[in-house]
């Protein structure tokens, strides 16, 4: 038996976990590149770094990992369609998005979050590469989060109660602790 | 000024599936309350553009035309992975100071997504040079698209949505750079 977890299952397990939804974008000159990205993180304080994980089959995944500076967004519930134009191959991913004007990094208006970026370190994993990068601007507007859940992009309900009482459940054997 | 959001399309079939793209956006764009106005590469006498006859009265016509436009808008197949050569060449009659701070836009209608990307490089080169003000390119790939009777156009929802999202943001681009008209 193998050891390996099936790409079905791990695919199946990892949708259950509901994330933000980011584009991360570059350009050199006039050539603009840029992909959507729900596999972001933050990873330290000091300094200040994040983390995003590219698919190496992404056609935008060289320009992304080679790239000195990088402009991240956090996008806004009604920026479905700005996530999905930038998921797509072979189209203007930036046709019809209004950037922040003047900045040095493409970075996505009416996003609720933008990061600008310096490349800080590559590490190679797997069919990914992860690029960590350093923050040197940040600025948030806030309003109503894009989520990414169960293959799906929706919005956020916060929990009306909180109930610290409730206990924990295990979802691999379905047994309260 | 007279305002007019000018179209040029490059394809020389007459069932253009580029021009159709062109026309849905147009469509969009007067159901906005904004005035179009058309020209085709088809309007031009091949040895005026060949030849860069800037004198000759169809293409002084076409450079007046674009100069008092709101914006231009540019429609082609992709040929050999860019824009179509003849499009190209009426392009360059266009004087370097003539779009300056216009809004623009490219249209292409691609097979292959490989080209559609290079497509979109392609248009973003050009309008830089011009120092346009580029919304950026609508690309949509041949699975895309269906024509219907009367080459009326009918899109995959993503392309739908393309389409929707590049004529919102001609018309804002638009309104921003002629406010005295907006107001009006």
């Amino acid at each position: 038996m193998s050891e390996s977890v099936s790409g079905q299952a791990f695919r199946d397990a990892l949708a259950q976990f509901a994330s933000g939804v980011t584009i991360v974008a570059t350009r050199q000159g006039e050539q603009f590149d840029g992909l959507t990205a729900t596999a972001f993180s933050s990873v330290s304080l000091d300094p200040p770094l994040v983390l995003v994980c590219v698919a190496k089959t992404a056609s935008a995944h060289d320009a992304v990992v080679s790239a000195e500076r990088v402009g991240i967004s956090v996008l806004a519930l009604e920026q479905g369609w700005v996530a999905r134009q930038f998921a797509r191959h072979g189209i203007d991913k930036f046709g019809g998005v209004p950037l922040v004007p003047d900045r040095g990094v493409p970075l996505v208006d009416g996003a609720l979050a933008h990061l600008e970026c310096r490349r800080h370190a590559r590490h190679d994993a797997g069919d990914h590469t992860i690029v960590v990068a350093e923050v040197t601007a940040a600025w948030a507007a806030g309003g109503k989060p894009l989520l990414h859940y169960a293959r799906k992009l929706g919005g956020f309900a916060a929990e009306s109660t909180v109930h610290p009482e409730t206990p924990l459940t295990t979802a691999a054997n379905g047994e309260r602790r | 000024m007279s305002g007019e959001i000018l179209f040029l399309a490059g394809s020389p079939s007459p069932s253009s599936r580029s021009s159709a793209v062109a026309r849905a956006l147009g469509s969009r764009l007067e159901a906005r309350g904004l005035r179009t106005g058309w020209y085709s590469i088809r309007d031009f006498d091949p040895a005026d553009v060949m030849l860069a006859r800037v004198q000759a009265p169809a293409v002084a016509h076409f450079v007046e035309a674009v100069r008092g436009a709101s914006a231009l808008v540019l429609s082609t197949p992709v040929y050999k992975a860019t824009y179509a050569g003849a499009l190209k060449a009426v392009v360059d009659l266009i004087p370097p100071d003539a779009l300056v701070d216009k809004p623009t836009l490219g249209i292409g209608t691609s097979r292959l997504a490989d080209h559609g990307g290079e497509l979109a490089g392609a248009f973003r080169a050009l309008f830089a040079f011009f120092r346009a003000r580029s919304v950026g390119a609508l690309v949509v790939l041949d699975d895309e698209l269906t024509l219907g009777d009367g080459g009326v156009a009918t899109f995959a929802a993503a392309a739908e949505e393309r389409l929707t999202a590049v004529a919102l943001a001609l018309s804002l681009a638009v309104e921003e750079a002629s406010p005295a008209r907006a107001a009006g």
